[in-house]
């Protein structure tokens, strides 16, 4: 009956599972969970799902993460190339960024030309990088010598349970946090790259998104896929970090994007961002236990 | 008290569109027509609400990334306002064409976006304002910021709110800011909200009264 009612009416389906009492869970798990606003998996209404990253995953790139938030995985690998800086401005590099969903990864995805998601997530991370200097182009002119490195930062999406995008910010964040660049030595005249001699590329912010789905009147953090599928808007709060003591300090804000119905007040907005601030210094936290910065 | 740079508009410049406006706001020039309801393509149908297609023309060339960009942005605006579901198995169209781009380029054409919807007829919830504040390496807020003031300010919040109740529609921000900016960002544009409804009605009445299609406002929030 549970399975029917999830099939013909999703919305109402979900919307029964946020209010409380539940109805649905004293159906099926007893007087068990009086508690209210359990999601269809379980969590409450502000708790994320379970996070794994995996430095330095493949081998044949500079800098590579793999990531996973639930059932989203999600991998990012960071390719350096040497190039002539662009005309208009000789004193700086390159970044590209590109975010593939491949019908791999949902049956939402039909193969083809990228989708419009796709494109506007290459977008966002692209401009939340350069915009926020998380990575200084300026930093990747290599020498006097007219030559500078291009950083291509490819994200596939694996699987797409849900909330691509904190997964892609975080797989993009710590893919970059494991880069290292090889030496170049421009004094003999030509070039010399000496690709055992590496250093690690500075990285002065560490963006982590954190996105919440509006749902009627619910705000849900860390959305899965249907729970996305059946939202009508969505925020997400982009927090930089960087270390102040060997601390995640998370105190900057490099994006808050809102969009889709319902509106919220701006009092809410706010109280999103402290909420996204809090859980960011837990992923910075991981992401420097991961690259074994900080010893547990 | 902040400074917003004059804001102009006009209404049916499009003789074939069923809605249209230009606004120009500083150098920014914006102009948009809304198509619709009409037919639909098949495939885009929706049984329950009318499909929504936003369309960003750049001045010159193709329109690219950043184009879809501000179209999904506008798009998750704009169904907000739309009552959607009043026009089942239709589609609506909304073509912007940038003129200029001197600056608060989004919240230009989120004007121009609402004043064409209100050109055209179509039942609204809501009119819906914009507003953007750079903030400047100083720590300044600069409202409506034209386009050097962007370039040289350390980042950039758009934020679109509903005239009638204040609240927040949309909002996309650039650049790196903090909680303080963000939040008078955010009452600076609640505040904006009541000014720009002050203007649209103003801007309806001169069109209805026939006399002049122009309607001109210099505000300060």
């Amino acid at each position: 009956m549970e399975l029917d009612f999830k099939a013909l009416q999703p919305a109402e389906y979900l919307a029964t599972f946020l209010v409380s009492p539940n109805p649905l869970l004293l159906f099926s798990v007893g007087s068990f969970v009086q508690e209210h606003g359990l999601r269809p998996d379980g969590r409450k209404a502000d708790e994320a799902r379970p996070v794994t990253v995996n430095t330095g995953s493949v081998s044949t790139a500079d800098g590579s993460a793999l990531v996973r938030m639930g059932g989203t995985l999600v991998t990012c690998g960071v390719k350096a190339e040497l190039s002539n800086p662009p005309v208009e401005s000789g004193d700086c590099g390159y970044l590209v960024c590109n975010v593939d969903l491949p019908p791999l990864c949902s049956p939402r995805v039909t193969p083809g030309p990228p989708t419009p998601r796709g494109q506007s997530l290459s977008q966002h991370l692209q401009d939340t990088l350069i915009s926020c200097r998380c990575v200084d182009v300026k930093d990747l002119i290599v020498g006097q010598d007219n030559l500078c490195w291009v950083l291509y930062l490819d994200v596939v999406c694996l699987c797409d349970n849900g909330n691509v995008r904190d997964a892609v910010f975080f797989a993009a964040t710590a893919a970059l946090r494991n880069t290292s660049l090889p030496t170049v030595d421009v004094s003999s005249g030509s070039p010399e790259v000496s690709y055992q001699q590496r250093h690690p590329l500075s990285l002065p912010h560490l963006p982590l998104a954190i996105s919440y789905s509006l749902f009627e009147s619910h705000i849900l953090l860390d959305p899965f896929h249907e729970e996305e599928e059946l939202s009508s808007g969505h925020v997400s709060v982009v927090v930089l970090s960087h270390l102040k003591m060997g601390q995640p300090d998370c105190k900057l804000i490099g994006g808050l994007t809102k969009s889709g119905p319902p509106s919220l007040p701006s009092q809410k907005l706010i109280e999103l961002v402290h909420r996204a601030q809090k859980r960011a210094r837990l992923l910075a936290d991981l992401l420097l236990t991961a690259s074994g910065d900080k010893k547990t | 008290m902040a400074e917003l740079r004059p804001l102009r508009c006009e209404f049916g410049v499009l003789e074939r569109a069923d809605g249209s406006a230009r606004v120009v706001q500083g150098a920014t020039s914006v102009l948009a027509g809304v198509y619709g309801p009409a037919e639909v393509k098949a495939g885009k149908e929706r049984s329950n609400r009318a499909s929504l297609e936003i369309v960003v023309k750049p001045a010159r060339g193709q329109g690219g990334v950043r184009e879809r960009f501000l179209e999904q942005l506008l798009a998750g605006c704009c169904e907000q306002c739309i009552l959607a579901s009043l026009h089942p198995h239709t589609a609506l169209s909304v073509v912007l064409q940038i003129h200029t781009d001197q600056g608060s380029l989004l919240s230009t054409l989120c004007l121009a976006l609402c004043l064409a919807l209100v050109d055209s007829g179509l039942p609204l919830s809501s009119p819906f304002s914009s507003l953007s504040t750079a903030c400047s390496p100083d720590g300044d807020l600069l409202t409506d910021p034209s386009l050097a003031q962007e370039q040289a300010s350390q980042s950039l919040v758009t934020v679109m709110t509903d005239c009638s109740s204040g609240r927040v529609i949309s909002t996309h921000t650039q650049g790196v800011c903090s909680l303080q900016q963000l939040e008078s960002s955010l009452a600076h544009a609640e505040k904006a909200g009541e000014k720009m409804k002050q203007f649209y009605q103003k801007a309806v009445q001169r069109r209805l009264a026939k006399d002049a299609k122009f309607s001109h406002l210099n505000i300060a929030i």
